[in-house]
């Protein structure tokens, strides 16, 4: 049991004379003018030496007063106003002869007072000292009976013992009253369920009231909805039934914020709460009403009810304003507590939504710069990132002008962007240059920012598009086109040639002896042959010649030789041809035709490298023979013109390649094509310096067997 | 070793009483020559013979100059009598007026009435010659067609061997 007051510090104000001096003054002036007073009545007693120990007790008490609250707060402190008295009650007894048992009772005064803040120890010491002063004083005088003297000090003793008990009951109440506020700001605190709290306020003001039932009206507004909690687990029926009781005590309180109450309602309203004939029904007599109070202005009530009549007074009307104050504060908290979680959730969304524009722009598909209005950049998304190859942190400390490829560029561009109308350009055509210093060419498109009032300048952006792709695909495109005029091209060509080779062909025809003119047809024959066979092979490249087979006999596919030997005698070659005859093929003529000669221009090209790189070496030979073996018919094609180098070797079948200067790389592609196409195969063997051979072979036409497969 | 081998020069022909003597030349050239004067040999025998037939052939292009030019050929060469025609329409008119062709060239690649369109018109009237489709474009849709409807197919520019050979079987 702790005999102290513990953090009572509201009720104290240090620094100058305390309540707590003042009232053992009070108690010290009782003690004096009884003394004063029986000393009047007293006869044998030394007045004069009395009045000189009342006025020195006197000053010293007010001495006493200097003392500051905080060292009076120490128990031991305390006890030396209580010793002072002992010792002057002493030496008073002693004035006067001593042993009169009237003196005696002077000893409570010190007693019972230091019963109030000095708790059993204390007390009961303060009961011993007077009893042993007492007894030294007798024993000094002689005439003591012991008896007597043991009744003597057990009448102080026990009143001693009343003080404390007495004193004990206040100060548990006190200390109750403490825990209880304890209690509740633990809860105002922790829980934000602000009903809960106002139930357990209003239970533990019903229980320190000592009342039988409490209600508290809340009226929130905006709603016009008033909360009410009823202590009693009482219906909302009952409650609204008990605080009508009161309507008019609760209407006054709240006008004048003031406790009101009212302490016999039973004249004015005869009523019964409860099961009406069931159990007790609680009729009140007296209630109390204290405004809650929130920024100077009511926001409800509480209100305690009693049935005993005249049960409340100042005390408890304090007690329940302390409660009032704590419902305020725990509404006070939980309004804030909802404000903040409000507010907290509107910041929360406003930087949800700044978040994800923010990583709109940054994830953007195309490079966008956001700029400020000084130019700086502010945002630098991943596409420009990937555009550059800066990253975002390398281009906050750079400027706008290192985007393009030069200041101009860059001052042209914004001084556009200023001009233009809505301050706006869209798709114009700049470079920029990357971080590796590479020119790219982009189409950028650029506004100005404007604030919500569109009157300042916030910044501006611009949005790019790399127009390397682009343009890519418009070069592709133009090939296309072109690919596709040639063709057209290509075809109609062969209209004009061949109108050309009719009437050389019928000339020639008609000039047999004229050795001259006939060549000079010849020639001409032979031209137009070449130029189509070039265009053939240019339109083989992008389109696939569907092959017209016939049934052919071996000999037509070497009608072609006659020129091949002219050309070969002009250059000094020698070409020779053998083949067997009678042999029959499924083939499109024209186009086997068109794979010899393509050999034979490879060759002649071949021997004619080796014979400028080495003049005095052997002169070239073509030597072209075939031979039957089982179904197949073998054509070789040797030539000695150096022989295919070992790195060409894998791709002089590959479209494109060449390695004359003026050749489109595609003949022996196409030949490749055209053997396969009839079902054939052509591989060559080299040495390399030396000569090359090509080997062809083609599927024999067999009568017999076409014959029996029908 | 080389063979040489000497060009065969077309001999002027003769027109006596249906023999041509150029070809008993270049039948005793042949016995010493390889079978590459065999080839021409036959050649120039089979253009004598087309020569003596005069096949009647209508000639049925847009580009004028293949047109006229292989009339022309057709008529110096080989000696045929030669009709031509711009388009499918003429053509059909020309049928109208005279349906005895032994050959009709047909030019696959025509504006308005194509080649394909024109053969059709053709066959539904029932006609005799025999039917040779030239083209340019050997990819083309209507060089496709005309493989599926079974013609014969020449392509552009003429190789002449192929039509010697396509005119001697008309004999």
């Amino acid at each position: 049991m702790k005999n102290d007051y513990p953090n009572n510090q509201s009720q104290y104000n240090d620094g100058r004379f305390s309540r707590f001096w003042f009232e053992i003054i009070q108690t010290r002036i009782v003690l004096i003018s009884v003394l004063i007073l029986f000393l009047a009545i007293e006869k044998g007693a030394d007045v004069r030496l009395i009045l000189v120990e009342i006025l020195i007790y006197a000053l010293l008490n007010c001495a006493m007063g200097f003392l500051k609250l905080r060292t009076l707060r120490f128990k031991r402190v305390r006890i030396i106003p209580d010793l002072l008295d002992i010792a002057f009650i002493s030496c008073v007894i002693h004035a006067t002869g001593g042993g009169d048992s009237v003196w005696f009772l002077f000893y409570l005064f010190p007693v019972i007072s230091s019963a109030r803040y000095l708790g059993r120890g204390g007390c009961l010491t303060l009961s011993a000292l007077s009893i042993s002063a007492y007894w030294l004083l007798n024993f000094k005088s002689g005439s003591s009976d012991p008896v007597f003297f043991a009744i003597k000090s057990m009448f102080l003793l026990s009143v001693a013992a009343a003080a404390i008990n007495l004193t004990r009951a206040k100060r548990i109440e006190d200390m109750d009253l403490l825990d209880v506020f304890e209690e509740i700001d633990v809860a105002i605190l922790s829980d934000f369920e602000i009903e809960e709290v106002l139930r357990l306020v209003l239970n533990r003001a019903v229980l320190l009231t000592a009342s039988d039932l409490g209600q508290i009206i809340l009226d929130s507004t905006p709603k016009t909805e008033l909360k009410i909690i009823t202590t009693g687990g009482l219906s909302s029926d009952f409650a609204e039934r008990i605080g009508r009781l009161t309507a008019n005590e609760s209407a006054k309180a709240v006008q004048l914020l003031k406790p009101v109450s009212r302490n016999r309602l039973a004249k004015i309203q005869h009523m019964s709460i409860g099961d009406p004939g069931g159990r007790d029904s609680l009729i009140p007599k007296s209630s109390l009403c204290v405004p809650l109070v929130l920024d100077n202005k009511a926001i409800g009530t509480i209100t305690v009810y009693s049935r005993k009549s005249f049960h409340y007074a100042k005390r408890e009307a304090s007690t329940l304003s302390s409660f009032a104050h704590l419902i305020a504060i725990a509404q006070k908290t939980a309004q804030l507590y909802r404000e903040n979680v409000a507010s907290a959730h509107a910041s929360a969304n406003l930087m949800e939504s700044y978040q994800y524009l923010h990583q709109l722009v940054l994830y953007a598909p195309v490079p966008i710069i956001v700029l400020d209005e000084n130019g700086h950049t502010e945002i630098f998304n991943v596409a420009s990132q990937e555009l550059w190859g800066w990253t975002s942190d390398e281009v906050k400390v750079g400027s706008v002008h290192d985007y393009y490829d030069s200041h101009q560029t860059a001052d042209a561009v914004s001084k556009s962007l200023m001009a233009s109308e809505g301050n706006r350009i869209v798709d114009r055509e700049v470079m920029i240059k990357t971080k590796t210093g590479d020119l790219i060419p982009v189409s950028v498109s650029a506004s100005v920012l404007f604030d919500s009032e569109e009157k300042k300048i916030i910044g501006s952006m611009g949005v790019f598009k790399d127009l390397r792709e682009t343009r890519r695909l418009q070069q592709i495109e133009k090939l296309a086109a072109i690919g596709r005029i040639a063709h057209i091209t290509g075809h109609e060509i062969k209209h004009d040639i061949g109108t050309v080779r009719n009437y050389i062909e019928t000339l020639h025809y008609q000039s047999p002896d004229d050795k001259e003119l006939s060549a000079i047809y010849v020639n001409c024959l032979d031209a137009l042959r070449d130029a189509v066979e070039k265009l053939q092979n240019m339109l083989l490249a992008t389109k696939s010649r569907p092959v017209v087979m016939d049934i052919i006999s071996i000999e037509e596919i070497f009608e072609g030789i006659d020129r091949m030997q002219r050309e070969a005698n002009a250059r000094h070659i020698t070409f020779s041809i053998d083949y067997p005859s009678s042999i029959k093929l499924k083939a499109d003529s024209v186009q086997i035709r068109q794979v010899l000669s393509n050999l034979f221009t490879n060759s002649l090209a071949a021997i004619e490298v080796r014979c400028r790189s080495a003049p005095s070496s052997e002169p070239g030979q073509i030597i072209v023979n075939a031979e039957v073996c089982k179904k197949t018919l073998h054509l070789y094609w040797t030539d000695n013109g150096g022989g295919i180098p070992r790195e060409s070797s894998q791709s002089i079948f590959a479209p494109f390649f060449t390695t004359k200067e003026t050749g489109s790389g595609l003949g022996l592609f196409i030949s490749r094509q055209i053997i396969e196409t009839h079902g054939g195969h052509i591989a060559f063997t080299s040495k390399e310096g030396q000569s090359t051979r090509f080997s062809i072979d083609l599927p024999i036409y067999n009568e017999s067997v076409e014959a029996e497969a029908d | 070793m080389a063979c040489s081998l000497r060009r065969q020069t077309p001999a002027r022909t003769y027109q006596i009483a249906g023999i041509e003597l150029a070809f008993v030349f270049h039948l005793l050239a042949a016995e010493h020559n390889g079978s590459k004067a065999n080839t021409a040999a036959c050649e120039q025998y089979d253009i004598v013979a087309i020569r003596n037939k005069s096949l009647k052939i209508l000639i049925v292009d847009d580009h004028d100059g293949f047109r006229t030019s292989t009339a022309f050929k057709l008529t110096v060469k080989y000696n045929a009598l030669v009709e031509t025609a711009k388009s499918g329409q003429v053509c059909l008119e020309k049928l109208n007026a005279n349906r005895n062709y032994d050959f009709i060239f047909l030019d696959l690649m025509m504006p308005g009435m194509n080649g394909i369109k024109t053969y059709k018109e053709i066959a539904d009237r029932g006609v005799t010659a025999k039917i040779v489709c030239m083209s340019a474009y050997p990819s083309s849709e209507e060089w496709t067609q005309a493989q599926g409807l079974h013609l014969i197919l020449l392509g552009k520019p003429l190789d002449d061997g192929k039509l010697t050979k396509i005119l001697k079987e008309a004999l």
